[in-house]
């Protein structure tokens, strides 16, 4: 073996990535955190714009180089599949730069024969997800079947035909009582879309809490039909070989309980978990039985004041108790050792107090933050410069028409215009692009980007939001917008006409979903728009040509003259058809965004295959072709009328630069942006109760009631529980708006009605600084009466 | 004040060289839909056959290193539709290894297209286990090993910056196998390698590659590929600690052992106009069998022998010809970062993504209607796009 001291270990980096550390090393804490000793634990507390990633990175090299331990005794995982991607791409980079140089100038042949049988690709990197996935694969015994992983829409698929239609569970009233009481649905009318959706985050909360379904059983009747609709979705998934993400996790723990490590986690010397404020209980007893099987030495890095996925099951209590539960699970010595991450090489210093002052102005949340955590320091190149410091700015306007149209202007002026002018009181700052810069350059978040909100009256239109208002405005002036999750699915009008088209084909005159008699209204609504969107498109002749004739030759069973089929098919699979009607509309072939509708369309005909009986195929024999048809229609048409599927914009890897991004803020987690705004009030005209959980909460939300439902049945029940649940919907709001104000490198901009900021009485949004003991922090100040002086709760209006 | 300005971020692009490297070779276009925007194929039943032999392959070594039951083994299917078995089958009856492998495709959705392409599928794998196992099986080191490597990122045109500095390469070798000194010189397999490569002196790894076809004649682009890919995946095993020097490379044409109909007719096509390169000899029963077969009549049974030599091509593995192979790749990787940095800028994809598919890669292609270059192709370029005749 070749080890390092930690002094050669520096050198050896800062020798082979001179680009990055030639010139400037670690600052001190970080320092820290990369040459702590393998034991005890670590604990990082990395605030926003930190250097976590390259923290964590270079704790890793360290691990190899200076402690010895091989790359495949490494295992690293975070949250998302995007983010272990962008560590694995830092780790093999830097890796193989050391690597190379280490190598280059070994002291010895012994040293370098060492050196030559490291292979950096072995470090497991990924999420806990696809480690469990992986282990399952790599790891089994002859014989034993490893489940197939089920997408999102199929695990909903089958919760609705294995968990809540068996025994007319929904149309229970106990159950719809049980799930109105949570506030999982509203009090009028709950479709069966909302109760499925219910289910299935109990079926995840249940898995992810590790709840007593016996105990939890017993409270109600309601409570009662929810685990039996659970507990039979879980069997049949589990006698199908299937498994959500939930149940690969249980599977995880269940053989690492048993003392099946294997080879892939049986020598395991190092786990290193990123994002750790988002993990939940399943997870965390995972990672710690890891660690008292093998011994491993463990670091978590994250941040409390940055959890934003309570609703997925994260659990930020694990987080900032991690010392004691780490220590109570696995004994004293595993009572780690912290380092706080608080100097930000992201923002400008103006925007950091703003940062800070906004985690710290409410006592009430300070009793939850991890202790003794410093506040940040602005300490990028840019944080300082006069020049540079712009206020954090706020655009305010009696309604978002105006709004949309000043925002818009704004970003013309910026991107386009030669840049804006911000008078203050005794100078201005000239927001210009940089060189090359573009509107992808600047973003807005916002807590929902959809682009209209459903009507309150049934008669009336859906009413236009915000992100419809920029779009229009924007592209009135050129500039594409990419918001894919601002619009349903079948709310694109090239998704509508080729599903139209498709039914036209398969369902003329829609004789079979007529005949339906249990599809809602809403969705029989929606599909025949969809047809005479699609006749309308027809008769304008769309290039190529031929599409009446392509329709008529469907409608008739008649392969056309063209074909080399001499006799209509007995079977055809609607995906083909589909994507044979794609030849009319050249914005899903050829349009990166139009692949990303084409793509969730594709997925949920493809997904409905694995449950459907006649495989989403057509079959043109009586009686098949009507039950196939009318399948067709339940499994793939239905759901997407009724907004069921989501689209998955991380298909479209990158954005091109001259289109403005809207993005919500879980989207947002993990980017930074030179230019950010941020949504904290456009949809708040009024002090209405119904919209209170998302600006100022004056009770807890429906994933708090959850939480506090089932804590009674859970391990993890009373460590949430010790903070009321009105209290953890402030603080999840407040972390919230941390995570969107602290993407911002040099401009942070406010946008909202004016009615959230005009005194006396505005309404209150924790993002214009309501506190949840009453009244605000924030002052709103024209920018001609700003002046540098003013402290960071000041902000600048334009 | 500038605002700053957002670069890409950095990324070290991962590419498997099955998923990625050669699909991307078959057709840029079709890659770009299928692997870029993960549409999934409209007929997924080529999946099933190839995945199936490769499961029942693995499961069948795995079973065969745990209890060493003796060749042959049976075969009794369970019937499809279901229907009560007609006696109790051994663990190691391949019907029993292949319902576990048909649970696991069927619960990913994929399915055999009829019961004749599942009875095929089984007599294949049942050949591949009773013939081939005897020899392989003791051999094996590893089965299904993923493995990768990086190389630097190969130099992008000057307007094109690279998104990183290097790329990942990974691959699933399905066997590896070891031939030490000691190895039994009756070992077939031992003796093919020790004849086709006589220069080779154990130690050393061979790397075996199941394909679910039939071999290709000699002049088809597939051989390229084939042969390219397992050389590839030596590099990529020499890179690895400790590894032991690869000496060659065995791929398994699995159709061979048992051919359909179509095969058949294509073969004897082959052996009358020369374009394959396991030719019977003249005289030999094989060959009459092969060239007075008449299409439509049963296939005739061929010798062990032969149609082991046919199922079976070994490809000699160099210093040379890995650097070759890499090269290649390099070369791969370095046009799809450039069709993607194009596409980046421009946001169109069918200008960006050449269309270059083969007939058979076109004929199951679900984009062909609207393909601006789909085989076969007229001289005189991109043609002019038509509406597909119905059915599709």
């Amino acid at each position: 073996m070749c080890q390092y001291s930690y002094r050669q270990f520096v050198q050896l980096v800062r020798a082979a990535i001179p680009h990055r550390f030639g010139n400037q090393w670690l600052n001190q804490q970080q320092e820290q955190a990369v040459s702590t000793p393998l034991t005890p634990p670590t604990f990082i507390v990395a605030g926003p714009g930190t250097g976590k990633t390259t923290v964590l990175v270079l704790r890793l090299l360290k691990h190899i180089f200076v402690d010895g331990v091989r790359p495949e005794q490494i295992i690293a995982t975070t949250f998302t599949r995007k983010a272990a991607g962008e560590l694995r791409s830092r780790i093999l980079s830097w890796g193989y730069a050391v690597l190379d140089y280490a190598i280059q100038h070994a002291p010895n042949q012994s040293c370098q024969r060492w050196l030559s049988g490291l292979d950096m690709t072995q470090v497991y990197t990924g999420t806990l997800d696809s480690l469990a996935e992986e282990f399952l694969i790599r790891e089994r015994q002859p014989g034993q079947i490893v489940p197939a992983t089920a997408g999102e829409y199929l695990a909903t698929s089958l919760m609705l035909r294995q968990g809540l239609f068996p025994q007319n569970r929904h149309r229970d009233q106990d159950l719809e009582q049980l799930l109105k009481n949570l506030g999982l649905l509203p009090a009028y009318a709950p479709s069966i879309g909302s109760k499925v959706s219910a289910l299935m985050s109990f079926a995840d909360r249940v898995r992810h809490d590790d709840v007593d379904l016996q105990t939890y059983r017993q409270r109600t009747a309601g409570h009662r039909v929810l685990c039996d609709a659970i507990s039979d979705y879980l069997a049949y998934l589990q006698s199908n070989h299937l498994a959500d993400f939930a149940r690969l996790e249980e599977l995880l723990l269940q053989r690492l309980q048993a003392g099946n490590l294997g080879q892939m986690l049986g020598n395991i010397r190092v786990l290193l978990v990123d994002e750790f404020q988002d993990t939940n209980y399943l997870q965390e007893q995972i990672y710690y039985e890891i660690c008292r099987q093998t011994g491993a030495s463990l670091t978590v890095v994250g941040d409390d004041d940055q959890s934003v996925y309570r609703f997925r099951g994260a659990t930020v209590e694990i987080f900032s108790n991690f010392p004691n539960r780490i220590a109570s699970a696995l004994g004293p010595n595993w009572q780690p050792r912290i380092v706080y991450l608080h100097e930000n090489y992201r923002s400008t210093r103006r925007i950091v107090e703003f940062c800070q002052r906004f985690a710290e102005c409410d006592p009430v949340y300070q009793a939850v933050r991890v202790r003794g955590k410093p506040s940040l320091v602005a300490s990028a190149p840019h944080a300082t410069l006069p020049g540079s410091n712009v206020p954090v700015l706020g655009m305010f306007r009696d309604d978002i028409e105006t709004l949309a149209t000043d925002l818009a202007q704004f970003l013309w002026d910026t991107f386009r215009g030669g840049g804006r002018v911000i008078g203050y009181h005794g100078g201005s700052y000239h927001i210009q692009p940089a060189q090359g810069g573009d509107f992808g350059d600047a973003v807005l978040l916002a807590h929902s980007v959809r682009e209209q909100r459903p009507p309150s009256q049934p008669q009336q239109p859906p009413q236009k939001r915000l992100p419809l208002l920029l779009r229009q405005e924007l592209e009135n002036r050129k500039v594409p917008v990419f918001n894919p999750r601002g619009r349903r699915l079948d709310e694109i009008p090239d998704i509508r006409r080729l599903l139209g088209l498709a039914l036209l084909c398969i369902d003329p005159g829609l004789r079979i979903m007529n005949g339906i008699q249990t599809m809602t209204q809403n969705a029989r609504n929606a599909i025949n728009q969809w047809v005479q969107d699609a006749q309308s498109f027809m008769r304008g002749n769309p290039p190529p040509g031929g599409l009446e004739t392509f329709i008529r030759d469907w409608q008739n069973r008649q392969p056309s003259a063209a074909s080399r089929m001499t006799k209509w098919p007995s079977e055809w699979p609607l995906l083909e058809l589909l994507f044979t009607l794609t030849t009319w509309f050249p914005f899903l072939q050829t349009d990166p965004e139009g692949q990303v509708y084409l793509e969730a369309v594709a997925r949920t005909v493809a997904e409905a295959s694995q449950f459907a009986g006649y495989g989403s195929h057509i079959v043109f024999k009586p009686p098949h072709e009507q039950r196939s048809v009318q399948e067709a229609i339940r499994t793939v048409f239905e759901p997407i009328a009724q907004g069921a599927i989501d689209v998955n914009e991380e298909i479209m890897p990158h954005v091109p630069r001259n289109y403005f991004q809207i993005m919500t803020i879980h989207q947002a987690k993990g980017l930074e942006f030179p230019l950010v705004i941020v949504d904290v009030g456009s949809d708040f005209r009024m002090n209405h109760h119904a919209q209170r959980r998302l600006r100022a909460p004056d009770g807890p939300d429906s994933v708090h009631e959850v939480e506090d439902d089932v804590a009674p049945c859970s391990p993890v029940g009373s460590l949430r529980t010790a903070r009321s649940g009105i209290d953890r919907a402030w603080d999840d709001l407040r972390r919230l708006y941390f995570v969107a104000f602290s993407r911002a490198q040099n401009v942070l901009l406010l946008v909202g009605l004016t009615s959230v900021i005009r005194e006396p009485n505005p309404v209150p949004a924790i993002g214009c600084g309501a506190l949840s003991g009453g009244g605000s922090y924030m002052q709103f100040v024209p920018a001609s009466r700003w002046d540098p002086s003013m402290g960071p709760d000041v902000v600048a209006l334009i | 004040m500038a605002l700053g300005r957002r670069e890409l971020p950095f990324e070290v692009p991962r590419y498997s060289l099955t998923g990625d490297i050669l699909s991307f070779q078959r057709c840029p276009l079709q890659y770009r839909y299928y692997n870029g925007t993960s549409l999934p194929p409209s007929r997924p039943v080529q999946l099933w056959t190839g995945e199936f032999i490769h499961g029942v392959l693995e499961e069948a070594y795995r079973h065969w290193q745990q209890h060493r039951p003796p060749f042959p083994w049976p075969c009794t299917l369970t019937p499809w539709p279901p229907q009560p078995l007609p006696s109790q089958r051994a663990p190691n009856d391949i019907g029993v290894i292949g319902d576990a492998v048909e649970a696991r495709l069927a619960a990913d959705g994929k399915r055999p297209r009829n019961t004749k392409a599942r009875d095929i599928a089984y007599q294949r794998a049942t050949e591949a286990i009773n013939l081939l196992g005897p020899d392989l099986f003791p051999l094996i080191t590893d089965a299904e090993r993923r493995i990768s490597g990086t190389r630097p990122m190969p130099q992008l045109p000057q307007q094109h910056p690279a998104r990183g500095d290097r790329y990942e390469l990974t691959g699933v070798v399905d066997v590896i196998s070891h031939v030490s000194m000691t190895a039994n010189p009756q070992n077939r397999l031992v003796r093919t390698l020790q004849t086709r490569c006589p220069g080779l002196n154990p130690p050393f790894e061979i790397i075996i590659d199941y394909k679910a076809e039939r071999r290709p004649p000699i002049n088809d682009p597939r051989r390229r590929h084939h042969e390219w890919q397992v050389q590839t995946y030596a590099w990529l095993l020499t890179r690895l600690p400790q590894s032991t020097p690869v000496g060659a490379a065995m791929i398994v044409y699995v159709n061979e052992l048992v051919p359909s109909q179509e095969d058949f007719q294509t073969l004897q096509q082959e052996v009358r106009n020369g374009t394959t390169d396991v030719i019977p000899s003249r005289g030999s029963a094989d060959y009459y069998a092969i060239t007075r077969w008449q299409p439509g009549a049963a296939i005739p049974s061929l010798s062990n022998d032969y149609r082991i030599e046919r199922a079976i091509w070994i490809v000699a593995v160099s210093q040379a010809s890995l650097t070759n192979a890499v090269a290649q790749i390099d070369t791969v990787v370095a046009q799809i970062e450039t069709s993607a940095c194009n596409e980046h800028n421009s946001g169109n994809i069918l200008s960006n993504w050449a269309a270059t598919g083969l007939d058979r890669d076109c004929v199951a292609c679900d984009f062909k209607h609207f393909c601006p270059n789909p085989a076969p192709r007229s001289s005189s370029g991109r043609r002019r796009l038509t509406a597909p005749p119905a059915p599709g």
